[in-house]
C-alpha cells in the first residue's frame, strides 16, 4: 500500500489509547467471520455496514466510506461515523478527487497519515470529517473497478502495518462479494428479460393461431358454396387441432417429448363424444416433433369415423414385451375409408407407425417409448 | 371429452371485450349460433363499461390485452363491480382472479366448438353452481 504523506505533513507519533497488542492474533478470527458474512450477504450496502460493525471495535475504527463506481464518478453507497452534513458533502466524488477518488483513478491503495496536520487539498475532506488516519482501497475484481472502501480513525494518526494488511484483505473479500452480488443481479435481470420475451412470444404465437382459426371460420360462415364452406370448416378444425397439440407442450417439463394421453385429451377437447382411457402405459411419450402429426391423424380418424358425433373411445395399451404401444380408437363407423386417405398415409409414414382396422375399431401401433419400460 | 354441455342451454346477453376484430367476430358468430345475444364488442375498458352501462349484460368474455394499452384485468374488475361475471379469453391466462366474479380463463387458441359449453358453465358457476360443471377448456380460479 502506498504510504502517502501529504505535503507539509508533520509526522505525529501515535498518542492516546494504543492499538490492542493482541490485535494480530485476532485477525484470523475477524477474517473468518467476515468471510462467512460476506459469502452469505444479499445486499451490497448492508453487507459493508455489517462488516464495519464486526471490525469497528476490534480495529478501533471511527468511520468508513464505501463508494460505488457509476460511469466516471464515485457515489457514496454506505458509510458510518459521519453526520448527515458530512455524508452529503461526500456523496459524490469525481475520479481523482480526494483520497478515494485518487485510489479509484490510480487503482492503488492509499494510507494517509497525520491528516489533521496536513494542508494538502487531497485530504481536505477527510480532515474536515475529523480523521487523522485514513486508508482507502480500490475495490477491483478481474481488472474491473467496482468502487472504493475507506476506513478512518480520529484518535490516532495512522494504522499499523498489520492493520493495513488486514483491512486490505477485508476489502478484497468485499470486492469479491460485491462482484458476486452484481453477477447474481445481472443473472436475475437476464432471466426476467427472457421470461418476458418468452411470454410475449407465447402470447403472439397463440394469438396468431387464434386469428388464423377466426379468419378461416369467418370465411366458412360467409361462403355460399356448401362444399367450399365444409372444406374451410375442416381447415379451421385442423388448425384448432394443431393448436391443441401444442397445449401439452406448454405444460411439459421435458421439451423433447409429449405424453400421448395428454395429447389425445387436448385433441379430443371440442369433440363431443370421445373419451381417453390409458391401460398399461401411463407415461407413453412421443418425440415432440411427431405430436402434431399424431394429433391430426387421430382427429382425421375420429371425424371420419364419427361423422354425426357417435360415441367413441380411445385406449392406449402398452405391452411390456414389445417396443410398441397400441392406440385403439373404438366405436367408429367403418363405412368411410379411415386409413387410406392421403393425409392418414402421410401421418403414419411420418410417425413410422402401422395401422389396422377391425369391427368398429382402428389400432395404430406406434414405436414409442414408455417410461415403464 | 369433458366439453359436452353439462348445463342446460339458455340464451344469455353477452359482452365481448376483445381488440382483435377477427377473433371478436368469430366469438360473436360461435356464440350467436347457440342463441346468445351479443350486446356489443368492446376493444378497450371505456367502451366495455359504456356497453355494460347501456345494456343488460349477463356475462362477459374479456381478453387480457386490449386496445390503447388497456388491461383486460381492469375491465374485468369494473365489470365484476357491476355484478357481471367474466371469463378471460387469453393466450396468457392471468394466474388468479382480480374479482370474485372473474370465474376463470379460456386459453387461446380455443376450440370453437367448446366455447358455448365454457360460457354456460362459467355463468352457472358464477351463480353458485358446482365447479365440477367446468369443461376442460375452462380453467377456474376458485
Amino acid at each position: 500500500m502506498e504510504e502517502h504523506a501529504p505535503s507539509q505533513h508533520a509526522i505525529i507519533p501515535v498518542e492516546g489509547p494504543s492499538v490492542d497488542p493482541d490485535l494480530p492474533r485476532l485477525h484470523l478470527k475477524i477474517m473468518a467471520e467476515a468471510a462467512e458474512r460476506l459469502l452469505a450477504a444479499d445486499d451490497s450496502a448492508r453487507m459493508v455496514d455489517e462488516l464495519f460493525a464486526l471490525i469497528r471495535s476490534e480495529l478501533r475504527l471511527d468511520v468508513f466510506f464505501n463508494y460505488r463506481l457509476e460511469q466516471d464518478r464515485l457515489v457514496l453507497e454506505a458509510h458510518a461515523g459521519l453526520t448527515e452534513e458530512q455524508a452529503a458533502a461526500g456523496a459524490e466524488l469525481a475520479l481523482g478527487q480526494a483520497v478515494c477518488g485518487c485510489a479509484a483513478r490510480e487503482r492503488r491503495r492509499y494510507h494517509v497519515t497525520g491528516v489533521q496536520a496536513s494542508d494538502d487539498p487531497l485530504v481536505a475532506f477527510v480532515k474536515q470529517v475529523g480523521l487523522d488516519a485514513y486508508a482507502c482501497t480500490p475495490l477491483v475484481y478481474g481488472g474491473e473497478l467496482i468502487g472504493t472502501l475507506g476506513f478512518g480513525r480520529r484518535w490516532a494518526d495512522r494504522f499499523s502495518d498489520d492493520e493495513i494488511s488486514l483491512l486490505h484483505t477485508l476489502c478484497h473479500y468485499v470486492a469479491l462479494a460485491k462482484h458476486r452480488l452484481q453477477l447474481e443481479q445481472d443473472l436475475r435481470a437476464g432471466i426476467e428479460q427472457r421470461e418476458r420475451l418468452l411470454n410475449e412470444l407465447n402470447h403472439r404465437v397463440r394469438n396468431a393461431l387464434q386469428l388464423a382459426v377466426s379468419m378461416v371460420r369467418l370465411e366458412a360462415a360467409s361462403e355460399a358454396d356448401r362444399a367450399c364452406a365444409a372444406a374451410l370448416a375442416r381447415v379451421g378444425d385442423r388448425i384448432e387441432v394443431i393448436a391443441a397439440a401444442h397445449r401439452p407442450i406448454y405444460a411439459a417439463d421435458d421439451l423433447r417429448t409429449v405424453e400421448v394421453a395428454e395429447l389425445l385429451r387436448a385433441v379430443s377437447t371440442g369433440l363431443k363424444t370421445s373419451t381417453v382411457r390409458v391401460i398399461g402405459a401411463p407415461r407413453t411419450t412421443l418425440p415432440i416433433e411427431q405430436g402434431v402429426a399424431f394429433a391430426l391423424l387421430i382427429h382425421t380418424i375420429l371425424t371420419l369415423g364419427c361423422p354425426s358425433g357417435e360415441p367413441a373411445s380411445i385406449e392406449i395399451v402398452g405391452d411390456a414385451s414389445t417396443a410398441t404401444v397400441d392406440v385403439i380408437v373404438k366405436g367408429l363407423n367403418m363405412q368411410a375409408d379411415l386409413l387410406g386417405g392421403r393425409f392418414q398415409r402421410a401421418f403414419l409414414r411420418q410417425l413410422s407407425a402401422s395401422a389396422a382396422s377391425d369391427a368398429g375399431a382402428v389400432t395404430i401401433t406406434l414405436p414409442v417409448r414408455s417410461d415403464e419400460r | 371429452m369433458n366439453d359436452r354441455l353439462n348445463v342446460p342451454s339458455r340464451s344469455l346477453n353477452l359482452l365481448i371485450v376483445e381488440d382483435e376484430a377477427l377473433i371478436a367476430m368469430m366469438v360473436e358468430d360461435a356464440l350467436a349460433l347457440h342463441g346468445h345475444v351479443i350486446v356489443g364488442i368492446a376493444e378497450d375498458v371505456a367502451s366495455a363499461l359504456d356497453l355494460a352501462d347501456a345494456h343488460h349484460v349477463d356475462f362477459a368474455l374479456c381478453d387480457v390485452r386490449l386496445a390503447n394499452g388497456d388491461s383486460g384485468v381492469d375491465a374485468a374488475i369494473e365489470l365484476g363491480r357491476r355484478g357481471i361475471p367474466v371469463v378471460y379469453l387469453s393466450g396468457n391466462c392471468p394466474p388468479s382472479a382480480a374479482h370474485r366474479l372473474v370465474v376463470g380463463c379460456i386459453s387461446k387458441p380455443f376450440h370453437t366448438a367448446s366455447l358455448n359449453a365454457s360460457v354456460l358453465a362459467a355463468f352457472e358457476i358464477a351463480g353458485g353452481a358446482s365447479p365440477d360443471l367446468a369443461p376442460t377448456a375452462l380453467t377456474l380460479y376458485r
